[in-house]
């Protein structure tokens, strides 16, 4: 090279400097493209290149900066400031186009961190830019970014998943699931692959420690930051089927390589910032889809979904994409590798099991077995302490921990190899097969001789009455429920409104002895000298359920129900039925009440319905409440 | 190669230092093994995302108590200053988050887990001879009932260092 080139440099940069001044003038147009840049480009170049290609207001630009229509202006959805260069960057995506081409272009020096320099912060914008305008990496500076090399390197990211863990009611925050991407790792040379050595990343609240209220408030209401992270996949498989007991469901994408390598780098400068976090719409599903539309234009998840975003909506949305899903895997849940396990024990093993679950004396139930059976027995035992004592998979000592050595120290001593127990995934709970999360319900109800009209919203998700498939069979997990009633009094009004209703029937069996509990909360309606009363409240129940066939749930309970001025004490017996694919649910409940200011009376109701389709139902249902009655036909409608 | 683990070492050393800063740390024991972290900590060694330091665990499910129980009971991993035995660093990240899944796949003698132990091993033999060869060692391994993961990987690879016929490239 030497001082001609530089000498030559210089003057380009002159005569560039000078023609920048005409077009004002003259009104010409200089046109560059990258066949006239020279190798390293300057700054002024690409940015005079950026410009004219309008690279600022491209589509995939847009995507990438997150930007979105918000009420009367479009900005971008991130609110950490570290994602943005320019001072205007979260409301003008040309300023952050011209700001980040100058970024890119910063001293090192200016950097004490070098992993700090735009270069290491924003790869996926680098490579965005380096595609349009047709670079590479020698027409920028060079920078080293050692923690993204380390990223890149950690993940070796190979292919990606959409994962999906099922419904959970033990936590409000994960009835719904929770949906997060599994990143392949290319396999190193003579090693099977293996998933746990795989890499999660997922989009969730940051949730310091706080009450249920503020939680609550919170997470619906925007008060929580909502982040990216990433850590090995096996800590996924550790929460989810060995320590909540829940299945996870993997949908392998198809998706190039390209895509792949936007999809990661573009995690990477998400991981590096924040969102505001809303439970009901920008949430864990949400930038999911919002990530997945970044890396690619031919994905435009965001635009099809609905005002609201569940997690199964976000999966429906991804599944539904012609050929987008190439393979489907499942992972169950430690408990269901245990009732398979015990499935398959003959039955002195499983007697001696039965056994252990009571006493938890494993010599006893050891005693005088011959040892091909003594390790079926230990190997089911040590299922059922992982199951009965979660926390002592992740260290926590105690009862659990101890028992579980004591099992461990004995199947030691036995040298044979373990079967091993697959748990096929059950058609019936494909998630992806659920009925719509939305529902409407039209009735027609004969109430003292007359004929009303009663109208239905449940914003989601599900009860043991809608169609099962897609669902847990024993759960209901509903929010923003409504019914709109004509009356002789009032024309329509707001008969019921819960903002929760939450019901979770544990079958008793022989190696679990859960409680079940519902609890809902919102307003009643009564009708009173002429006037509908609107009454706020709630109901909490608890009780115990069994299952004496796969069809058949039975449970009773206690019920505390308070509205306004009303407090009753209730105790129902309720019997449901569910054929599954033969497409019939049906439900019996009496219960018995003691108001604290007023006579006891019972409740009686009766409903049966059939699911035509998946989102369609046809419902008959009849109540008698004290001496009122009646009888309602009608159907429910999927959205 | 040598600077590189230095750079390494730093680099993971600043993400455990910070990580670290507000946690306990127990006395420190001098692992057989040499680890390539820094002087104050290790953390748990997840995979930085972004330029954030520090401990990044899966806050998954909105409030789930998981990663605190995971953070209360491990803590900090016992770390010694010194040049890399890469692999024995990866091993104790590993034990932290598989541990009672590991104990129970070596006691079966196969499982998915203890494959995946092969490969973070960097083990190159049969997997069922490498399975048979760690259920026989159990008992050497998880030899007490409460142990560091430190601990727990030096005994998994003091067993393992001279079975050539394993071919895991462990160096003492």
């Amino acid at each position: 090279m030497g001082p001609i080139f530089f000498r030559f440099q210089t003057v380009l940069i002159f005569v560039f400097v000078l023609v920048l001044q005409v077009p004002k003038a003259t009104g010409q147009n200089h046109e560059y493209n990258s066949s006239t840049l020279q190798t390293p480009a300057s700054l002024d170049q690409l940015l005079q290149l950026a410009q004219q290609k309008a690279l600022g207001a491209h589509p995939q630009w847009l995507r990438l900066l997150h930007f979105r229509q918000a009420l009367f202006l479009v900005k971008s959805q991130v609110t950490g400031k570290n994602f943005f260069l320019a001072a205007s960057g979260a409301t003008q995506p040309k300023d952050e186009m011209l700001a980040t081409i100058r970024g890119f272009f910063a001293s090192a020096e200016q950097y004490k961190d070098i992993n700090d320099h735009p270069q290491c912060i924003f790869p996926a914008r680098m490579k965005f830019i380096n595609q349009q305008l047709g670079l590479s990496a020698k027409d920028w500076p060079q920078v080293n970014c050692p923690i993204l090399t380390r990223y890149k390197n950690i993940l070796a990211a190979q292919g990606v998943s959409f994962a999906f863990s099922s419904y959970y009611t033990n936590s409000p925050g994960s009835a719904f699931g929770h949906t997060f991407f599994r990143i392949h790792k290319q396999k190193s040379e003579g090693q099977q692959s293996s998933e746990l050595l795989d890499h999660g990343i997922g989009y969730a609240a940051q949730v310091g420690d706080v009450n249920a209220m503020v939680y609550a408030i919170s997470g619906i209401f925007g008060g929580f930051r909502g982040e990216f992270t990433n850590t090995p996949y096996y800590y996924k498989v550790r929460e989810y089927n060995d320590y909540e007991a829940r299945d996870i469901w993997d949908y392998e994408l198809d998706i190039t390589t390209d895509e792949i390598d936007y999809l990661t780098l573009h995690l990477w400068e998400l991981g590096n910032t924040s969102f505001t976090y809303y439970f009901f719409t920008q949430n864990c599903a949400y930038h999911m889809l919002s990530a997945l539309d970044a890396s690619s234009l031919r994905f435009s998840f965001i635009d099809k979904a609905k005002p609201w975003m569940l997690p199964v909506d976000a999966l429906k949305l991804v599944v539904h994409e012609p050929g987008l899903i190439k393979k489907i895997s499942y992972r169950p849940s430690a408990r269901k590798v245990f009732l398979k396990r015990m499935d398959s024990l003959a039955m002195p093993e499983r007697q001696a099991l039965i056994g252990f679950i009571e006493h938890r004396d494993i010599d006893k139930s050891l005693h005088n077995l011959p040892e091909a059976a003594q390790v079926e027995v230990l190997d089911a035992s040590l299922d059922f302490v992982d199951v009965a004592y979660p926390e002592q998979t992740v260290g926590v000592q105690g009862v659990g921990a101890d028992l579980k050595r004591q099992l461990l120290m004995k199947r030691s001593e036995l040298n044979a190899t373990s079967n091993t127990v697959e748990v096929l995934p059950n058609p019936q709970e494909r998630p992806e097969h659920g009925h719509s999360s939305g529902r409407f319900g039209l009735f027609a109800r004969q109430q003292n001789q007359q004929v009303f009209g009663d109208l239905e919203f449940r914003f989601a998700l599900h009860e043991p009455l809608d169609l099962a498939e897609g669902y847990p069979h024993n759960s209901q997990i509903e929010f923003g429920r409504f019914r709109f009633s004509q009356s002789t009094i009032h024309k329509w009004y707001v008969q019921q409104g819960d903002f929760i209703r939450a019901e979770t029937l544990n079958p008793i069996n022989s190696f679990e002895k859960r409680m079940s509990w519902k609890m809902n909360f919102g307003m009643r309606s009564i009708e009173s000298n002429q006037r509908v009363v609107a009454l706020g409240g709630g109901q909490i129940g608890f009780g115990a359920a069994v299952e004496p066939k796969p069809q058949w749930l039975l449970h009773s309970m206690l019920i505390a129900s308070a509205y306004s001025g009303f407090a009753e004490l209730g105790w129902s017996a309720t019997a449901i039925y569910n054929s599954y694919q033969k497409r019939l649910t049906s439900a019996l409940e009496g219960i018995q009440w003691w108001p604290h200011q007023d006579q006891a009376y019972t409740q009686l109701s009766a409903e049966l319905r059939f699911h035509s389709k998946r989102d369609l139902s046809w419902v008959f249902k009849g109540q008698k409440t004290g001496d009122d009655s009646y009888t309602s036909l009608g159907m429910y409608l999927f959205f | 190669m040598k600077s590189l683990n230095i750079i390494l070492g730093l680099v993971l050393g600043l993400v455990g230092f910070v990580s670290q800063a507000s946690a306990q740390a127990p006395a420190r024991k001098k692992a057989a093994f040499e680890r390539p972290y820094g002087m104050a900590g290790c953390g748990l060694g997840s995979v930085v995302m972004g330029n954030k330091r520090g401990q990044i665990l899966a806050s998954t499910t909105n409030g789930s108590s998981y990663n605190n129980v995971f953070g209360m009971t491990f803590g900090t991993l016992n770390c010694v200053d010194g040049p890399a035995n890469e692999v024995a660093g990866n091993v104790d990240k590993f034990i932290i988050g598989n541990r009672a899944s590991l104990e129970v796949d070596m006691v079966k003698g196969r499982g998915e887990t203890l494959s995946a132990l092969h490969q973070v091993l960097n083990c190159k033999g049969e997997q069922t001879q490498f399975n048979g060869f760690m259920k026989q060692n159990y008992r050497q391994i998880f030899a007490q009932p409460q142990m560091a993961p430190n601990e727990v990987t030096d005994n998994i690879m003091t067993v393992i260092i001279n079975q050539s016929e394993l071919n895991c490239a462990i160096e003492g």
